[in-house]
């Protein structure tokens, strides 16, 4: 049996659909008139004649509200023309000798420069670009997140979604990344991420830092044996995550010229090298203010079982702060120390259930990430890194999330 | 009355052409949305929104397609953004240990129910152009090519995506029986269906 068979629409009853009619009726009725089609062509009549004199263009073409309204004067050059266009609308604008259509649900920045280059801003949606060979004419050019496609002559589309998807009907086109730059002719398409260079910025930026985290992690342990008790970890906390705040010590001092320059020298990213970047997560025990806790940390070097166990019974017990550091330590233990991964994935979960906005509950789940693709269980990885994307979208781990989604995805 | 009569009407303003074109098309909008959320609590809301933005956009019609298909551009435009702006607010973690509460054992029934909210759990986690190709194709049954027209993207990537969305169902499906048993049922028809599709 088809899905299709297998799931049943329900029937909507009587009193519903009435009760939506009348919802329907009342809003449109509180709507001003719409637009008529042909006052629409009259104003994109007025833009092709305006661009055709020479004359910079700066209306904002709002069709979200089926009107078509020209605002303010019309800008000096530098300035953007915004375009924007709601589900179902389609427009067409004439920017000198190109057609640019826009599809539905399009966001549009029109940008014009004193030299006639004209750039594209695109921001959401889809836009047909149908441009004259350049050869001696200013540029033009697409640019939608960090993917810029430049005309050489051509007809193609630029679509926006999660990735930015490139197809070229006739002529060429030159599409640049930071890590890219290929040339597309006829019938030929490319796809790629609009965020590719701040998530590969993000996975160096984090590179860089697991040297000074790996050092604090192995100071941690000589702290925790009883060497270099002080000098140690005092050294290396900075680079850690609880003493020096989220983010701290992982971004700082990476200049963005160098990083482009070492970005471009990556090349692609597997997912075992994400994971080889990863920075690891500290031990949390000399945060809590529970002498018991506290006192796990010496236990933890020499029996981490019997660790894991005190501090589960103690996570029963404990209420608040005390009762989130016993629950990340003990995933902790079970993660770094113990090695076992399905146990670490669990209590991931529980303390990210108990505490779905706890001061830990980021960094628990990137630990269950860490768990689940070292597990070589790449739907559970994948899974695990976009429940991460979707509670932490800005999270600091959000660049290696959407490395293991893209990479996991494309194998 | 033809569709291109009754748009005319409601483009003059006639309330009776618009209560009859939400009539006419209600069931559809409500279907479509359907497959592609799954059960929701703001389906009225959708609904609502899906056909606001067609009258708000009659004017844009242009009669190049059927009056059907324009309208269902803009049911799934009204769905991805829908998609959209729940993936960017926090929503509770999943819950793996759940996932093995109930069995194929407490009644066919029940077991098609709970694989088809595992369904809408595993489609949640896809990106929102997959999972609305993937609903189109596999669960609306409708063709790559009509979904490719629908979303306003290539058939080829289209494709890509229905595959993409299937692979990634298969593969959290490894660790879920309930719905692996839901797709293993639909995928023996709908494998030889997607090859159809291909060739088109």
């Amino acid at each position: 049996m088809k899905l299709s068979e297998k799931i049943e629409v329900p029937e909507l009853d009587e009193l519903r659909v009435a009760r939506l009619e009348r919802g329907i009726v009342a809003q449109l009725a509180s709507m001003p008139p719409a637009a008529s089609a042909s006052s629409t062509r009259i104003w994109k009549g007025a833009v092709a004649l305006a661009a055709v004199a020479g004359v910079v263009l700066a209306i904002v073409l709002n069709l979200r509200g089926s009107q078509v309204e020209l605002l303010g004067r019309f800008p000096n050059v530098g300035e953007t023309t915004k375009v924007v266009t709601g589900p179902g609308q389609s427009s067409q604008l004439v920017l000198g000798d190109a057609v640019v259509g826009l599809g539905a649900d399009t966001q549009l920045g029109v940008e014009r420069f004193t030299d006639g280059r004209i750039l594209l801003h695109l921001e959401a949606g889809a836009v047909h670009c149908e441009v004259a060979p350049r050869n001696e004419r200013p540029a033009f050019q697409v640019v939608s997140g960090d993917v810029r496609v430049s005309v050489i002559g051509t007809g193609f589309d630029v679509e926006r979604s999660e990735i930015v998807e490139v197809r070229v009907q006739h002529g060429i086109v030159a599409v640049q990344t930071s890590h890219e730059d290929v040339r597309l002719k006829a019938g030929q398409q490319w796809q790629g991420s609009p965020d590719a260079h701040r998530e590969l910025a993000m996975l160096l930026q984090e590179r860089q830092a697991t040297r000074a985290q790996q050092a604090a992690l192995d100071a941690s342990d000589k702290q925790a044996t009883g060497k270099d008790e002080h000098h140690d970890a005092g050294k290396h906390n900075k680079g850690t995550r609880h003493d020096a705040g989220v983010g701290q010590g992982v971004t700082k001092g990476s200049s963005s010229t160098k990083t482009d320059a070492q970005l471009k020298a990556m090349g692609p990213v597997k997912l075992s090298e994400i994971l080889k970047s990863a920075k690891p997560l500290p031990p949390i025990f000399k945060k809590s203010q529970d002498p018991a806790i506290a006192n796990l940390q010496e236990v933890s070097a020499t029996n981490p079982k019997a660790a894991v166990k005190q501090l589960e019974a103690l996570a029963a017990k404990l209420t608040g702060d005390d009762a989130s550091f016993a629950m990340y330590s003990r995933a902790y233990l079970l993660f770094f120390k113990l090695h076992d991964n399905d146990a670490a994935v669990t209590a991931a979960n529980q303390y990210a259930r108990r505490f779905p906005r706890g001061a830990e509950a980021e960094d628990m789940l990137w630990l269950r990430v860490r768990a689940s693709c070292e597990s070589n269980r790449s739907s559970t990885c994948r899974a695990a890194a976009h429940t991460y994307l979707r509670n932490y979208p800005e999270g600091i781990f959000k660049g290696l999330c959407s490395r293991i989604v893209e990479t996991t995805s494309a194998d | 009355m033809t569709d291109t009569l009754l748009v005319d009407r409601c483009r003059q303003g006639q309330e009776e052409a618009s209560r009859e074109l939400f009539r006419l098309y209600q069931k559809r909008v409500h279907a479509t949305l359907f497959r592609i959320l799954g059960a929701s609590s703001e389906m009225d809301d959708l609904m609502q929104e899906s056909f606001i933005q067609v009258f708000r956009s009659l004017h844009n019609f242009r009669g190049e397609s059927k009056l059907s298909t324009w309208i269902d551009r803009i049911t799934v435009r009204v769905a991805l953004h829908h998609i959209r702006k729940r993936q960017s607010t926090p929503t509770p973690v999943e819950e793996p240990e759940k996932l093995g509460a109930s069995s194929p054992s407490h009644g066919s029934q029940v077991a098609s129910r709970e694989g088809v909210r595992r369904l809408y759990e595993a489609l949640a986690q896809l990106p929102p152009a997959s999972r609305i190709a993937f609903a189109l194709h596999e669960i609306d049954g409708r063709s790559v090519a009509e979904v490719a027209d629908i979303v306003g993207s290539a058939v080829s990537a289209t494709k890509l995506r229905i595959w993409r969305a299937r692979r990634a169902l298969m593969k959290i499906a490894a660790s879920d029986p309930v719905l692996a048993e839901l797709l293993d049922e639909g995928q023996s028809s709908e494998t030889g269906e997607g090859d159809q599709h291909e060739a088109q």
